[in-house]
């Protein structure tokens, strides 16, 4: 049995030398095979061209438009943007000048649910 | 061919990827062709129409995988592991399981008698028709490639194990094929 097996093992090192070699020589050994038109057929198939001007200019137009866009909402905002925080300036100069319980309570209010909203989020 | 007043592959690949120059790009093809289609060849056993399919398959996909090349790996290297998947995916395509052992007869065209050493070629193209498609693929992988077990079982997706047995049978099977080789001086 053991004789088999180191019998195995010698047949499988010379047969390792002999086919190595013949694998080697079998690889470096491969012909050059003319392009043949290989290589047009292969750039015929590419994807067409990339036009980067025509994707430059599509570029300017998306900004532009968004641009338009952001402006005009802006400009719709902007009146009632600044009377309210005029007013919010006001009511809070108000309070602060004649605090009532009531008064300090309506102030407070919201910005601690502001502060409770941050930190809920901040924690999520 | 190249020669050494070709630029050199680094320098054709920056071209394709600066400016979608085509010309550098075919100037790659030319000088890859060869090796690709002849790895393919043997890989489809000699089906040449197939191989050259297949081969074109692997330089549409070097276009357009050509931004993750890393420089610090040789392009041929990296095209044979995209030709390789190729031939992977035609066989899964067709349901072809690596482990089956269909012996495909050998193609009328597989061998270029014009060649010199015409007669170990054309022995070697016989006895690699008689090897499944993952025995083929494994001894390619080692032989041809000249990796190491470990980069030829990653490149072939399989266990390492599974990929010695496969270079095991696919030896003995040569071994019976080649045995007139045996005695060659």
């Amino acid at each position: 049995m053991n004789r088999r097996i180191e019998s195995d093992l010698h047949d499988d090192a010379a047969d390792a030398v002999w086919l190595q070699s013949l694998l080697h020589d079998d690889a470096e050994r491969m012909p050059y095979l003319d392009d043949a038109g290989f290589s047009a057929r292969v750039l015929q198939a590419l994807p067409p061209p990339r036009r980067r001007w025509l994707e430059g200019l599509s570029g300017l137009v998306i900004v532009a438009a968004l641009g338009s866009g952001l402006l005009y909402l802006v400009g719709l905002l902007q009146t009632p943007l600044a009377g309210m925080a005029d007013r919010t300036v006001e009511h809070f100069s108000l309070v602060l000048a004649q605090p009532t319980p009531g008064s300090l309570l309506s102030l407070l209010a919201p910005l601690l649910a502001l502060y409770l909203a941050g930190a809920t989020l901040l924690e999520d | 061919m190249s020669s050494s007043a070709d630029p050199a592959d680094a320098v054709l690949i920056a071209r394709v990827l600066a400016g979608d120059d085509r010309q550098a790009f075919a100037a790659l093809v030319r000088r890859h062709q060869s090796p690709v289609r002849n790895l393919l060849r043997r890989l489809t056993a000699g089906q040449h129409a197939l191989a050259d399919d297949l081969a074109q398959e692997t330089f549409l996909q070097a276009w357009r995988k050509l931004g993750q090349f890393r420089a610090d790996a040789q392009f041929s290297t990296w095209l044979h592991r995209i030709a390789t998947n190729a031939y992977l995916q035609y066989l899964r395509a067709r349901r072809i399981e690596l482990s089956l052992d269909e012996i495909p007869a050998i193609a009328a065209d597989a061998v270029d008698d014009e060649v010199p050493d015409a007669d170990l070629q054309l022995d070697m193209a016989r006895a690699f028709a008689v090897l499944s498609p993952a025995e083929r693929a494994a001894l390619l992988q080692c032989y041809h490639l000249d990796m190491s077990h470990e980069e030829a079982a990653a490149a072939l997706r399989c266990p390492i194990g599974t990929l010695k047995s496969h270079i095991a049978r696919g030896k003995q099977k040569l071994k019976a094929c080649l045995q007139a080789w045996e005695l060659a001086p």
